[in-house]
């Protein structure tokens, strides 16, 4: 080893504790970069080929009822290039799986199955992946289990499920287990965003079996379509108008393309945000750790004046001296890309095992992208190397001769406070040392500075997120739909039948009607497809506010529309938007937009109850209802009359975000950790050089006879300010990153609402302060070894 | 006139590797209170060691020294430094100033912590520093960052003052008038001062001369007739 590399390594050992530091927030950036970007890029190969191996519907459309004849219309469409009907109906599931019978009331109550049929002899869309066990027989009652709902209940092949179709039970034999690629995400459309597997499942069946069940012989209420390859955006256009023609003749509810399909759009915007994640993210950890060692770098350098000076008087070029400290950076590059890459590749595994099976993608194989490792040893030796030229600049200038004398002092100046007289002279004189320190050296007061604003910004924004799932799941959706119950009829019902309702559960305390349907509104080129729900003008069933926290009522005319409608059609208060029903033959109409309000989940319009019914289905109908009811048997109630399609209950949902809060507080803890320990190294690592610069002047200090006690709180009371702007800072910063956040992250499932109140704040501001006092706390070391003697024989 | 400092057999010795160097070797002295005391000798014979010492910066490997009949090698890290901070004041060869402080403000530096500080105008005025006491280190030449630096440390009216090579990087004519106020300081404030250096020529206006070679004192002599510091030429 040359001796100019053995220096190098001592120089390391004089500094480990920084080195680790840095090379400690260089590996978070790249285990975040690596674990994101790998586990995006295992999900998207996952689920693509499951799509192409299992011919994933690129259209899919909902109808009343078609034939097989009219399929074969549909598949003559140009663009289509193969089409298959199927029957789907959603049933009770009463009892199915070895911890089915044991859970609990209400558990059982709500538990629904969706009934999807696949073609005799073999499906060419949609396909099924047979998992375990084996095909059903034709003309046996045998079915096949969708693998989140046989996970989520221990239903193995050979066990039966339950189910209550035309108010009977019937009992099936489950002959195997199986996945599909448009229900990697298993939703149901009427709980809520997450999955509830338990409660929530799809039972396939072969369609001779499934069309007289669901009262469909011969007949499908659902079409699924594959495009031709290589259709130009107007030809989809063009056929997409078509199908959506033909298929109105037969009561389509709008057709879905795949983009927009529920578990494909979740999937998609899943990727997304990980791979948004997968650059902000890092950039931050990444430009801080190359920012912390350029200044290390510019510290080393002054400090070594002499040693350079030696150098270049023995020979050395100056870009030798320069490659000799770059070289540091270069280590730390290697110490903290190596950790960071192979945690991160680690990481990703998991994280792509996790997703995998949160998303039920069968792990049809992934190959380790060595592009990646190679991006993140380019990406960590690149911010290395700029900040080791950065900070290494002052070589160039240090001359042989010069390097051997003695240092002037550095120019003193006044700082602007002390031209405020009355505050300069109400501070005591270390309050005033304390404040002429932090502004001595400008740029690291402002980097720190700055650290602490990110690291608050950071914790703020993770400590929020609780109460945008609450917003979501918990109490603000109880506010905004403070209902105990929603049910859905199969058809409409003359509003008179909630008058029977009383008579079936106990304990009515409140019930109102409602009307539901799918529309398509537009303004001008923005369209978007939702559900419309009819009111009473005087619901006490939601509470529309908008962002203001302005009440809304339904209106008479009009609509209310939720603020992520309003955003996508671009339109305000007072704009007119056309509205299209998918189910009702009547002409398209223009509405005005009389409100917008405010919603965390779903997307939806609202209007008057009564008008909805007289225009989009007849007159004094509804085709469900909202109750409030503490009979603790009403689910089961309700499920059991034939009417009811579908009923959901707040209580349920609210277990599953009791659920989801879990794996939140675990997130947002391992998320803290990490915004922490950015708050720890820059603080750490800047008080260092800076202890390590003051030397001197510490020692002269301590031979005045100032203690270490006495030293460490002056170097306290300087971070303590620049602590203190770096949270009055944050707070602004925060609010950006949540807002800014709220919009990048919002979908059309829900809109992220990211807030911080004074709680969060104090929570966020607490947790910064831990850090920094930790970061504060360790560098009291350094005032304990400093060897003031040596510091002050040592000057020539 | 009573004694001050008593040292009995200091003695320090470092480990180099695997040599033991002796820096110090049973050194014994005594200096009375009141004295400007020069303690000789060339570079490397333990002058520094001594008066690290003597300042509570440094503990010997044996022996013991007393101030006023405390013995402060046996002070622990914390009386160490209360003795640092009340009771001795240093003045260094590169002056060691705070260069973010006014020259009054480094001064005040000292003051802050001391039980019975001195005026800080008249030690400004006594320094000859009065008009300049705004200005910063980086605005001050060497002989006036000298004399800042000598204002700090008597600021704090300690008892003894210890200087090590204070004209060591002035000029001839800046390090007289250096000489020139630590004699000042030493009458009129009666301060017991020890100067240390490898100049010969300033022994003359020792009371007391102190001569070391390789770690061991090897002369303590009293100087009947100590000549005025304007005197002195090298």
């Amino acid at each position: 080893m040359k001796t100019i590399d053995k220096r190098l390594f001592r120089m390391i050992s004089d500094t480990k504790g920084q080195f680790a530091a840095v090379s400690v927030v260089l590996a978070v950036g790249l285990i975040f970069f690596m674990s994101m970007r790998v586990s995006a890029a295992n999900m998207t190969q996952g689920m693509y080929s499951f799509y192409d191996r299992f011919s994933f519907a690129d259209i899919s459309c909902e109808v009343e009822q078609v034939s097989s004849r009219q399929i074969r219309m549909i598949e003559a469409i140009d663009g289509i290039a193969a089409a298959e009907g199927r029957v789907t109906g959603t049933v009770p599931l009463l009892d199915g799986g070895r911890d089915g019978g044991s859970g609990d009331v209400a558990g059982d109550a709500r538990a629904r199955v969706k009934i999807v049929t696949y073609g005799n002899g073999v499906s060419s869309i949609n396909k099924l992946m047979l998992e375990s066990g084996s095909w059903p027989e034709a003309g046996r009652r045998e079915v096949l289990a969708i693998r989140q709902l046989a996970d989520a209940r221990g239903i193995r092949p050979g066990d039966s499920v339950r189910l209550q179709i035309g108010g009977q039970g019937m009992d099936f034999y489950v002959a195997g287990i199986a996945s599909s690629p448009e229900f990697v995400y298993l939703l149901d459309p009427e709980q809520g965003i997450m999955p509830d597997n338990r409660n929530y499942g799809i039972i396939y069946m072969d369609e001779a079996l499934g069309q007289p069940l669901l009262g469909l012989p011969g007949a499908y209420n659902e079409v699924l379509m594959l495009e031709s390859p290589g259709l130009s955006a107007e030809q989809r256009d063009r056929m997409a108008d078509e199908i959506e023609r033909q298929l109105g003749r037969y009561g389509s509810h709008g057709a879905v393309l795949q983009e927009n399909q529920i578990s494909n759009a979740m999937m998609r915007e899943e990727i997304n945000q990980l791979n948004r994640m997968a650059m902000a993210l890092p950039i931050v950890f990444l430009l801080i750790a190359a920012m912390i060692l350029a200044m290390m770098l510019g510290r080393m350098v002054k400090k070594d004046r002499q040693p350079i000076g030696i150098m270049k008087g023995l020979g050395y070029s100056s870009a030798q001296v320069i490659a000799h400290y770059v070289k540091y950076t270069l280590l730390v590059a290697a110490a903290g890309g190596a950790a960071g890459a192979s945690l991160g590749m680690w990481l990703a595994g998991w994280m792509t095992s996790y997703y995998m099976e949160f998303f039920n993608l069968p792990d049809l194989g992934r190959d380790l992208d060595y592009r990646y490792i190679l991006a993140a040893v380019l990406i960590a030796g690149g911010f290395c190397v700029v900040a080791g030229l950065a900070g290494t600049r002052g070589v160039v200038r240090v001359l042989p001769t010069e390097s051997m004398t003695v240092d002037s002092p550095k120019a003193g100046k006044r700082v602007l406070l002390e031209r405020v007289r009355p505050v300069w002279r109400s501070l005591s004189f270390s309050g005033k040392m304390a404040v002429k320190n932090v502004f001595r050296n400008k740029k690291r007061a402002l980097f720190i500075l700055m650290g602490v604003t990110v690291t608050f910004g950071m914790m703020a924004f993770v400590v929020a997120m609780p109460s945008m799932i609450s917003d979501m799941m918990g109490d603000g959706l109880k506010e905004f739909q403070p209902m105990d119950y929603n049910v859905s009829f199969r058809q409409p019902v003359p509003e008179r039948v909630l008058n029977e309702i009383p008579h079936i559960v106990d304990d009515v305390q409140a019930i109102e009607g409602k009307a539901e349907s799918p529309f398509r509104l537009s303004s001008g080129n923005h369209e978007i497809a939702l559900t419309m729900v009819g009111l009473e003008k005087s619901t006490i069933f939601y509470n529309f506010r908008d962002k203001a926290g302005r009440r809304h009522q339904i209106p008479e005319t009009g609509l209310l529309v939720s603020d992520y409608v309003a955003k996508k059609l671009r339109v305000g208060v007072g704009d007119k938007v056309r509205v299209h029903s998918y189910i009702s033959d009547s002409e398209d109409s223009w509405m005005e937009v009389r409100g917008i309000v405010y919603q965390a989940m779903g997307v939806n319009a609202y209007m008057d109850k009564g008008a909805m019914a007289a225009e989009y289905l007849s007159p004094g109908t509804i085709n469900g209802f909202f109750m409030n009811s503490d009979d603790p048997e009403a689910m089961a109630k309700l499920k059991e009359l034939p009417a009811v399609s579908s009923v959901s209950s707040l209580e349920s949902i609210s277990e599953t975000f009791q659920e989801y809060t879990q794996v939140m507080n675990a997130m947002i803890f391992f998320m803290l950790i990490l915004s922490g320990v950015l708050g720890f190294a820059i603080v750490y690592n800047a008080t260092i050089i800076s202890i390590g610069e003051r030397e001197t002047e510490f020692s002269s200090l301590r031979v005045l006879g100032f203690s270490r006690g006495e030293i460490f709180r002056l170097i306290l009371r300087e971070n303590n300010i620049i602590t203190v702007g770096g949270l009055l800072a944050g707070l602004p910063v925060a609010n950006i990153l949540l807002r800014y956040s709220s919009e990048v992250f919002s979908t059309e499932q829900y809109t992220m609402h990211l807030r911080a109140g004074p709680a969060e704040y104090a929570l966020g501001l607490g947790a910064t302060v831990v850090f920094i006092v930790f970061a504060q706390a360790a560098t009291y070391r350094k005032i304990q070894k400093l060897d003031f003697m040596a510091a002050l024989k040592n000057r020539a | 006139m009573g004694t001050i400092i008593r040292a009995e057999g200091l003695a320090k010795d470092y480990q180099m590797g695997e040599v033991t160097v002796h820096a110090l070797v049973d050194a014994s002295f005594e200096i009375n209170e009141g004295e400007f005391v020069v303690i000789l000798g060339p570079s490397g014979s333990g002058k520094s060691t001594l008066l690290n010492i003597l300042g509570g910066m440094d503990r010997p490997s044996a022996g013991q020294c007393y101030m006023e009949g405390t013995e402060i090698t046996a002070f622990d890290d914390r009386r160490a430094t209360e003795y640092r901070r009340y009771k001795v004041g240093f003045v260094f060869q590169f002056y060691n100033l705070m260069a973010n402080l006014t020259a009054r403000e480094n001064v005040e530096l000292a003051t802050e912590i001391s039980e019975d500080p001195l005026d800080i105008e008249m030690i400004m005025e006594s320094v000859g520093l009065g008009e300049r006491e705004g200005h910063f280190p980086s605005q001050l030449s060497g002989g006036e960052q000298q004399r800042v630096s000598i204002a700090r440390a008597i600021a704090k009216n300690p008892k003894l003052l210890l200087c090590d090579e204070p004209t060591g990087a002035l000029d001839f004519k800046t390090g007289i008038s250096i000489l020139e106020l630590l004699k000042k300081v030493n009458c009129e404030l009666n301060m017991t001062v020890v100067v240390i250096t490898h100049n010969a020529d300033i022994a003359s206006m020792g009371d007391r001369v102190i001569r070391m070679r390789s770690g061991e004192v090897i002369e303590n002599k009293l100087n009947d007739s100590p000549i005025d510091p304007s005197e002195i030429r090298w």
